[in-house]
């Protein structure tokens, strides 16, 4: 496995250098905010990285395997449609943003709009596990797609204000008991049954097996699913009516 | 050579912000917040950046300390003579400088230590702060090829039109010792970046750095200038450090208050009868549009987004510090293991302190508090 320390390069030296490795596997130790880390790949590489990832890392991947042993910056996994990373830590805003497959596992809290603009397409079916909690605008004018918040380290409320604003299809999954708050007016929420948890069940199995939690634990409290209200939830936006 | 086309080449940017403070008012150099900005290069693009620092003149720690830049000789003597005219200078100089490749074309830069006149005050009827407001805008607005950088007690802002480690080189401030220091890389928009318009922005001895943009810039200065108040930098950011200036010193309100005007709650949220006064009452200096700012002054930081967060920030803890950034990795850079790191949710600012001194940014708030135990 090649290890890089990221000390002993400018940004660019440790981007080509990433690109131009040979090996399936690499380690990046000390990294310290340097972007676009497997931005754009096709390959099905794997990257181990230590410290904290700069914004856009992932981007637009379509393939690699990522984990993180630290926190990232600003727009992580941003249009990914492939591939799987898992953060040790917190993200910051934009997380996930438009993304259109693959997997994106946080550890802790994320900022705001968490997996806005995502989208499903045929076998394409982006999926975000958060283990803490979420800003606001989470899911806003999600097309798409699962997001999953756990609020496994609560002290604060699970998601921020305007949750599925402009939801259109996909579903965002909150856990434990929680007021109907925060949410968007078209968004309609159903407290699901504990044994029919469905494309839930894997999401939370993996989230478990990469973070070292029980099962048993996180699925203790019950778990409300929200997706659109209606086919058409914008028809009368504008008019007041249905046309 | 290629030249290459729009779309054919990125350049990622966006502007930075940074602020360090020792809490129990220990001053450091100035290395820390030089290297912590320096790790964002990528956000700025070489047209703008600066510093702020608290702490640095104690020896004239009485006298208001002005930093101005002249364009040429003409404007320097235009300045002094109004100077003299109007403050008793203890002490004058130009402000010490490496000269160093990467900072262009650079106006001269001359710091004086001075007393408003006591027989000026009188014949104006003014307050001494009042009065230094008055000095500012005139000669900003008034004089050619000049401008007043920064004009507080035992404070100084160091700023230019490079990236900010290299204007932080030119100035020197690794030599001096502060204990808050704020820092700017900017990436200007809308307009070509000069040395007055790098950040940070500031009167007396409030300072601002930003990230973003406040397009209500228009109305935010209309009414300032109804207060005697006159927008001559040509950048956005300044109607902040105009606006703190005007509802902390001179409308005397509060802290919380004063964020809740200009990150005002939504309508919807309002609820409380208060906030609907202020938000009616100031509803001119309604920041608009996207930002994280840094707002210093001598008894502390306070850091606040935009509303609705169009910017990044982050903050955190190490004994008695308090770091705010626009990215985490320029914190982790100048200090690798924190006590706690967190980032502000829109329009709730985060509030350092520093023990036992008494000055214009209040504890009577809602925010998000730090102060040493």
């Amino acid at each position: 496995m090649t290890v890089l320390n990221a000390d002993q390069y400018s940004q660019e030296e440790l981007l080509q250098r990433l690109n131009s490795a040979d090996e399936r596997e690499i380690e990046v130790i000390n990294l310290c905010g340097q972007r676009y880390i497997g931005c754009g790949w096709q390959q099905k590489k794997s990257l181990i990285l230590k410290g904290t990832a700069g914004n856009n890392l992932g981007a637009f991947a379509a393939g690699p395997e990522i984990m993180l042993y630290g926190n990232c910056q600003e727009g992580v996994a941003n249009t990914m449609s492939e591939g799987r990373i898992i953060v040790h830590g917190r993200a910051g805003d934009i997380a996930g943003y438009a993304m259109r497959g693959g997997e994106l596992f946080i550890r802790d809290d994320a900022g705001y709009r968490l997996g806005i603009h995502m989208k499903a397409y045929q076998d394409k079916k982006p999926l975000i596990v958060v283990g803490g909690s979420t800003g606001a605008f989470t899911g806003e004018y999600m097309a798409g797609g699962t997001i999953v918040i756990l609020g496994l380290n609560r002290d604060q409320e699970l998601v921020g204000k305007y949750c599925g604003t402009g939801l259109y299809a996909g579903s965002i999954y909150l856990r434990g008991d929680y007021p109907l708050k925060n949410l968007a007016p078209s968004v309609e929420a159903q407290v699901m049954e504990p044994d029919r948890l469905g494309e839930l069940e894997q999401a939370l199995e993996d989230f478990a097996l990469y973070f070292g939690y029980s099962l048993n634990f996180i699925r203790q409290e019950p778990f409300t699913r929200l997706t659109r209200k209606s086919d058409r939830p914008f028809a009368s936006l504008y008019t007041g009516f249905v046309s | 050579m290629v030249r290459l086309k729009e779309g054919e080449v990125r350049i990622p940017s966006g502007c930075a912000i940074a602020g360090i403070l020792n809490q129990k008012g220990t001053c450091f150099s100035g290395d820390r917040i030089i290297s912590c900005i320096a790790s964002m290069r990528q956000r700025s693009n070489g047209l703008g950046g600066g510093f702020a620092a608290y702490g640095i003149y104690p020896q004239y720690e009485k006298q208001y300390a002005l930093h101005l830049y002249y364009d040429h000789e003409k404007a320097r003597s235009e300045s002094e003579t109004l100077l003299n005219r109007n403050f008793k200078i203890c002490y004058a100089e130009p402000i010490p400088v490496r000269k160093n490749s990467r900072v262009g074309e650079a106006p001269l830069a001359w710091r004086y230590f001075a007393d408003p006149r006591e027989e000026r005050l009188q014949e104006q009827g003014m307050d001494e702060e009042e009065f230094m407001v008055g000095m500012v805008m005139q000669i900003n607005s008034g004089i050619a090829g000049a401008f007043i950088a920064s004009s507080g007690h035992n404070m100084g802002a160091f700023k230019g039109m490079a990236y900010p480690e290299d204007i932080g080189d030119y100035f020197r401030l690794d030599e001096y010792r502060a204990y808050l220091w704020t820092a700017h890389g900017r990436f200007p928009t809308n307009t070509p970046g000069w040395w007055g318009g790098a950040h940070p922005f500031t009167l007396l001895d409030w300072s601002v750095v930003h990230n973003g943009e406040i397009s209500s810039y228009g109305s935010n200065r209309r009414f300032l200038e109804m207060f005697g108040y006159r927008c001559s930098l040509q950048t956005d950011t300044e109607v902040i450090a105009y606006i703190f200036d005007f509802l902390m010193r001179r409308e005397g309100l509060g802290l919380d208050d004063t964020v809740k005007i200009i990150a005002a709650t939504f309508w919807e949220d309002m609820g409380d009868r208060k906030l609907a006064w202020l938000r009616h009452r100031y509803s001119s200096l309604l920041l608009n549009g996207p930002f994280s700012i840094i707002v210093a002054t001598g008894n502390g930081m306070a850091a606040v987004n935009d509303r609705i967060k169009l910017r990044p920030l982050v903050a955190a803890c190490k004994d008695d510090f308090l770091y705010i950034s626009s990215e985490e990795a320029a914190i982790r850079k100048v200090e690798p293991v924190l006590d706690k790191l967190w980032s502000p949710s829109g329009g709730e600012p985060v509030i350092g302190l520093i023990d036992n001194k008494v000055g214009l940014l209040e504890p009577k708030l809602n925010g998000v508090f730090i102060r040493s135990a």
